[in-house]
């Protein structure tokens, strides 16, 4: 059996061609512009009381199924999971017990979206950050590169997609807003544009700050881009176990590449010496006997 | 944060056999470089075992999603910014030109086909070369590109290149032996230098990260005997001694090959684990 140049090309066309264009049709549907109406949910942790609205209310929406923490509580997991995609956490540090609403903060660079193979991770328009279900392949990548162990995959045998916060983007399709924050009983959690979110945001630290919470910050107005989810702090963010300055997994890309290229160039350096005198050896005319069979000591 | 292992056997074998197939034939091209391609069996040598061994790295990403059917996906995007995209576009590139320069030394035999054939079969040799290069830096590219302390490293993708090289190069002198071929002084020179310099670069690592889990904590049974004694240690001092001696003894070299290729899982069995658990 043989095939000829122009048929092997003929064939590897049309099979690479009806590979990329379904697809590629297919996920012009998911993707959007990137933030053309950008909107950011406001935490407020001052304002707080734990009664886990919002985290019931992402469960019932999601038809997420309850998990067991070790309070053998139904409502109180211990950590975000693939079953549990925000949370109420009692923060313990030192004498210091704040609650902190955790979940996917959103970041405009956003790890997951930049290490995702598939680019099943990617941003909405209003800067939400989803994972499509139907293109995350469960490599874990993104688990592995988020600054806050944000996405999680499930268990067993045919592994589970990773999963996480979609900052209810079905719901804002439709004009609605996200179900934690229509179920919050206190006002913590707020909604809208982002720009007057930030605005909100830094006339309630001015307020915190007045009233001696002078550790009080905005976290994620800035950090990694910008957050599509911002949260007020009483206190600094080591306490909530944020990272002070996160860095987004791909940032150092660059010199990583660079280091892996650096030490093959470093080895490559240090082989000439010893090829160039095998060479030499080769060249010069000689007979030791072994008519190139067997052991080579000298060559 | 990560309180599961994520990412099991699957990727360190995956890691391992990637590091084999793209390093035999980064050093192997390397010497034929210097020697004015006058070593192409070593080139031939280093593909005959770096393609069983890339098809075993894509068999593991295969076990890893699970879901064969999901791997596509990897093979219809194109990201920049994802070592694992870019990662198993070089991988199957790397598989495709191996394949081909496979097909194409088979016809250089014949000397009629030989002539026409050559320009493409170097070009593809050089390709692979670049390829191979790319591909070895990528697997601790892929690790770096991650929030977990232990993998941010800049060391561990030198790491990994040197361990890459280090493995492939014992896969050739495995095959050597095996065809009973002269093994030359600057082979055991070469690989002599590559365990060197992977010694090296596990020092420079493992004082750059947090290693305490690695170097006092649950891996360092693995760590001392797996990877100092056993991988790095014995062959270097085998190695030696048969350097020192006036014939090659290519059974030391035989046992000292495959200790260090060996060694190549227990190293990213032990990185991979350590990167997740030492939080």
């Amino acid at each position: 059996m043989s095939i000829n140049r122009r048929g092997f090309l003929k064939i590897l066309g049309i099979v690479s061609g009806s590979l990329v264009v379904r697809p590629v049709e297919s996920r012009a549907k998911t993707l959007s512009p990137r933030f053309t109406n950008e909107v950011a949910v406001l935490y407020d942790a001052s304002k707080c009381v734990g009664c886990k609205s919002c985290q019931n209310a992402c469960k019932r929406i999601h038809d997420l199924p309850p998990e067991i923490g070790p309070s053998r509580l139904y409502d109180a997991p211990e950590d975000l999971s693939e079953k549990t995609w925000n949370l109420i956490a009692l923060v313990k540090e030192g004498d210091k017990h704040p609650f902190f609403f955790k979940r996917c903060f959103h970041c405009t660079e956003a790890s997951c979206v930049n290490v995702c193979p598939t680019g099943a991770a990617h941003h909405t328009e209003n800067g939400a950050v989803i994972i499509d279900q139907l293109w995350c392949i469960g490599c874990g990548y993104c688990a592995q590169a988020c600054p806050f162990g944000v996405p999680h995959l499930g268990e067993g045998k045919d592994k589970a997609t990773a999963r996480k916060c979609n900052l209810n983007y079905q719901r804002l399709k439709k004009g609605e807003i996200p179900a934690c924050v229509e179920n919050c009983t206190t006002g913590a959690l707020s909604f809208g544009a982002r720009q007057s979110q930030i605005a909100k945001a830094s006339e309630r630290l001015a307020e915190l700050k007045s009233q001696g919470y002078a550790d009080a910050n905005i976290y994620g107005d800035f950090e990694l881009g910008g957050m599509h989810h911002m949260s007020i702090l009483l206190h600094k963010p080591g306490v909530y176990k944020l990272p002070e300055n996160p860095k987004a997994a791909t940032q150092i890309l660059a010199k990583s590449w660079l280091g892996g290229l650096a030490s093959a160039g470093v080895i490559t350096v240090l082989m000439i010496p010893f090829w160039i005198t095998h060479r030499k050896n080769k060249q010069r005319p000689h007979d030791n006997g072994d008519n190139g069979k067997g052991v080579d000591r000298h060559a | 944060m990560h309180k599961e292992l994520l990412w099991k056997w699957q990727i360190w074998l995956y890691l391992w056999a990637a590091g084999v197939a793209g390093g035999g034939f980064f050093i192997a091209y390397l010497i034929n470089l210097f020697t004015g391609f006058k070593e192409k069996k070593l080139l031939q040598y280093a593909t005959y075992v770096g393609v069983p061994f890339g098809f075993l790295g894509v068999l593991m990403l295969l076990f890893d999603l699970g879901k064969i059917e999901r791997f596509w996906h990897l093979m219809v995007h194109f990201s920049f910014l994802s070592p694992m995209s870019i990662g198993s576009w070089i991988l199957t590139a790397w598989i495709l030109c191996g394949l081909f320069l496979l097909v194409a030394w088979r016809h250089e035999r014949n000397p009629e086909r030989a002539r026409s054939r050559y320009r493409w079969t170097r070009l593809a040799e050089g390709l692979t070369f670049s390829l191979s290069l790319l591909l070895i830096a990528y697997t601790g590219v892929l690790l770096n590109s991650t929030s977990l302390p232990m993998w941010r490293s800049y060391f561990l993708p030198a790491l990994f290149v040197v361990s890459a090289c280090s493995t492939g190069f014992a896969g050739i002198l495995i095959i050597l032996v095996l065809k009973r071929e002269a093994i030359s002084h600057a082979m055991g020179q070469t690989s002599v230098l590559l365990s060197t310099l992977e010694a090296v670069a596990l020092v420079l690592f493992l004082i750059n990260v947090p290693s305490h889990i690695i170097i006092k904590g649950a891996l360092s049974l693995a760590f001392w005997g797996g990877i100092v004694i056993f991988a790095l240690f014995a062959p270097l001092w085998l190695k030696l001694w048969n350097l020192g001696q006036p014939k090659e003894n290519p059974a030391m070299l035989f046992i000292a090959a495959w200790w260090i290729l060996i060694g190549g899982i227990i190293l990213r069995a032990v990185i991979v684990i350590g990167g997740q658990v030492a939080i």
